[in-house]
């Protein structure tokens, strides 16, 4: 066996793509109504919310750090538009704006803090997932905001309509995934994502500055939560205090078992996109299969753990891949 | 001061009879460095000349790494100055310095694991179109002339260093200096844990450089090596620079007794303390 078909075999990718295959064909042959479009379309409009910050998030892992609080960032988020849609009467374009440069600013402040004050990102972020959520919990005194139907604007179209049979967020998901793989491929900024994560001292010294790359992604992924937090409230015209709780777990999720690793350096927007649609069609289909709503957290643990478990030995220089050279080795008469 | 010189000694200690005719390059002058209460270098000076192989010598933790670090523009000396061609230059960062022309192998050699050679070979200098998009076909066309130049078997450039021996990674972050063409060419420790074949093809790559009028800062331990290349020798001991020679007017027992402190630099200190 070549270098080239190894590499192929092994690529986490082409694993992943046969996981997705082998789930749908799972939840297809067990559930009658896994194939309806209404179960795909929700079944897209998941891994939509799921990408649009889930695609940042992946830039922050290569880059070495996480982000826990961007649940609580875009719950929060959600309910300033609801806010200043309804109590303070804002046109709903300027309150999605605001929602946005919100969530920015937070990405902004958490990753200042990361890369000036030296504080670890994972214990800042858990801090500020638990502020955040306070923060919404307390501006609505814990009930929801309702944006009725006499609200009008183009807004509530472009966050929650539907183009054709498609939901306009499996769009802005679209377009995210497509601007997200390619700045990694084909850019500048890309090509120091991953040098900042890889290797942070050589990036350092090779003329590379680490820290802006950490605020500027940081930033990123707080501007997603913004974005997903007002798509949100537009689409369902409710501002819950509650929107994105425990939404952290299933995007890290899709990062991770998309092949991110949080030592940083590794990750791809396929990956993503992959690890994104296997989580959310775990979420709907186990609970079409007739499998109960608490297990469904198990399994989606389960599978992260087994990504994590497995990911030594899926190495391109790991056990795996010396088994398969060796393979190739003794079949090979060269 | 604990400063040897075999020679006569002389006001700066930097002059070298070879090159008293060329102007210096690179000059630091009175470089100090600390970091908290640890003083990692004090009041070194030094030139560097173009067409010459200078050796930095030093026990561990004597504070070579340093010097360079600081020549590379990682971070700035905490009090002194670096010159270039007689003006005295700041470099915010490593970029600054590259731009100015010096270039660097560092300890460790600063490859990212999972990058392709060619990303490797255009980390923090990457050519780019438009300022944002990456120039692959550029990068991947001049990292195959880059390692063509220097005659060792790699494998294509888009593999990851990962997968690379000792000395094709030496060879990869070798070839960086090349990439940017540079007046000064800094290794720190580019043999070490290399074969006799890979070092012998660093040793001559660094005589090309010098034929070719670069000025060549070379850190080793290995005395082999420094014998074979260099013109000339500067050792530091716990942060000072205490000698400053040329390699033809020492041994090889003279120049390891320097480094260790040895009989001969003490004595030395007692007389200028006595003076
Ligand atoms: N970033 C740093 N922070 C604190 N102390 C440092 C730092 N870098 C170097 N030092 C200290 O400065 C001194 C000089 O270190 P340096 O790395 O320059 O030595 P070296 O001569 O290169 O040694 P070696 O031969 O082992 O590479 C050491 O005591 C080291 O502990
Ligand atoms: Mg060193």
């Amino acid at each position: 066996m070549n270098h080239a078909l190894v590499s192929f075999a092994l690529n986490r990718q082409t694993t992943m793509f046969f996981v997705v295959v082998a789930l749908f064909i799972g939840f297809a042959a067990n559930s009658p109504h896994f194939l309806d479009s209404q179960t795909q379309f929700e079944i897209l409009r998941i891994t939509a919310f799921t990408l649009i910050i889930g695609l940042p998030l992946t830039y922050l892992v290569i880059a070495g750090e996480v982000d826990l609080s961007i649940g609580s960032n875009y719950g929060l988020c959600s309910v300033v538009t609801a806010l200043a849609i309804v109590d303070w009467g804002w046109n709903p374009w300027l309150a999605a704006l605001l929602a946005v440069g919100l969530g920015t600013l937070i990405g902004l402040f958490n990753g200042m803090l990361t890369v000036k004050l030296k504080v670890p990102s994972f214990i800042l972020t858990i801090g500020m997932l638990s502020l955040l959520r306070g923060l919404a919990l307390v501006i609505t005194m814990g009930l929801s905001i309702d944006v009725s139907a006499e609200y009008v604007s183009s807004f509530f179209g472009v966050a929650g309509g539907k183009i054709g049979p498609v939901p306009a967020q499996v769009i802005w998901a679209l377009a995210a995934f497509v601007i997200s793989g390619f700045v990694l491929r084909y850019t500048l900024f890309g090509a120091r994502l991953y040098a900042t994560g890889g290797n942070v001292r050589a990036a350092l010294q090779m003329g590379v500055n680490p820290g802006r790359i950490k605020i500027w992604t940081f930033t990123l992924v707080g501007f997603s939560c913004g974005l997903a937090g007002a798509l949100t409230t537009g689409w369902l015209r409710i501002g819950s205090p509650n929107t994105g709780a425990g939404g952290e777990l299933a995007i890290i999720a899709a990062v991770i078992i998309g092949g991110a690793a949080l030592s940083g350096g590794i990750g791809t927007a396929t990956g993503t996109l992959l690890g994104a649609i296997i989580v959310s069609m775990l979420q709907t289909g186990l609970i079409l299969v007739g499998v109960q709503g608490n297990w469904v957290q198990v399994y989606v643990g389960l599978l992260i753990v087994m990504a994590a478990a497995l990911e030594p030995y899926l190495r391109p220089d790991g056990p795996f891949a010396e088994w398969l050279m060796g393979l190739g080795r003794r079949t090979d008469p060269g | 001061m604990a400063y040897h010189d075999f020679r006569e000694p002389d006001a700066t200690g930097a002059d070298m009879p070879m090159s008293t005719d060329a102007q210096p390059i690179v000059s630091v002058r009175n470089a100090s460095r600390h970091f908290g209460r640890v003083t990692a270098l004090s009041d070194v000076s030094m030139d560097l000349y173009p067409g010459q192989v200078t050796a930095l010598l030093g026990d561990n933790g004597a504070g070579k790494s340093t010097f360079i670090t600081m020549l590379s523009g990682v971070f700035p000396p905490s009090s002194g100055e670096i010159q270039m061609d007689g003006k005295p230059v700041h470099f915010a960062s490593p970029h600054d310095a590259r731009a100015a022309g010096i270039a660097t192998v560092f300890q460790g050699l600063a490859l990212i694991e999972d990058r392709s050679i060619a990303d490797n070979l255009f980390l923090g200098c990457e050519p780019v179109r438009f300022g944002f998009l990456l120039d692959r076909k550029r990068m991947v066309r001049e990292a195959k002339g880059v390692l063509e130049q220097l005659k060792v078997n790699l494998p294509p450039v888009t593999t990851s260093v990962r997968f690379l021996s000792g000395g094709q990674r030496q060879a990869v972050a070798v070839a960086r200096t090349i990439v940017t063409g540079s007046k000064l060419v800094i290794m720190d420790e580019p043999t070490a844990a290399l074969g006799v074949r890979e070092t012998g093809k660093v040793l001559d790559l660094i005589r090309r450089l010098r034929d070719q009028g670069t000025s060549v800062l070379l850190i080793s331990h290995n005395m082999d090596d420094v014998f074979s290349v260099a013109d000339r020798a500067v050792v530091l001991r716990l942060g000072r620079k205490v000698a400053d020679v040329a390699i033809r007017d020492v041994t090889r027992e003279q120049i390891v007794g320097l480094v260790m402190g040895g009989e001969r630099a003490p004595e030395r200190d007692k007389q200028e303390a006595a003076a």
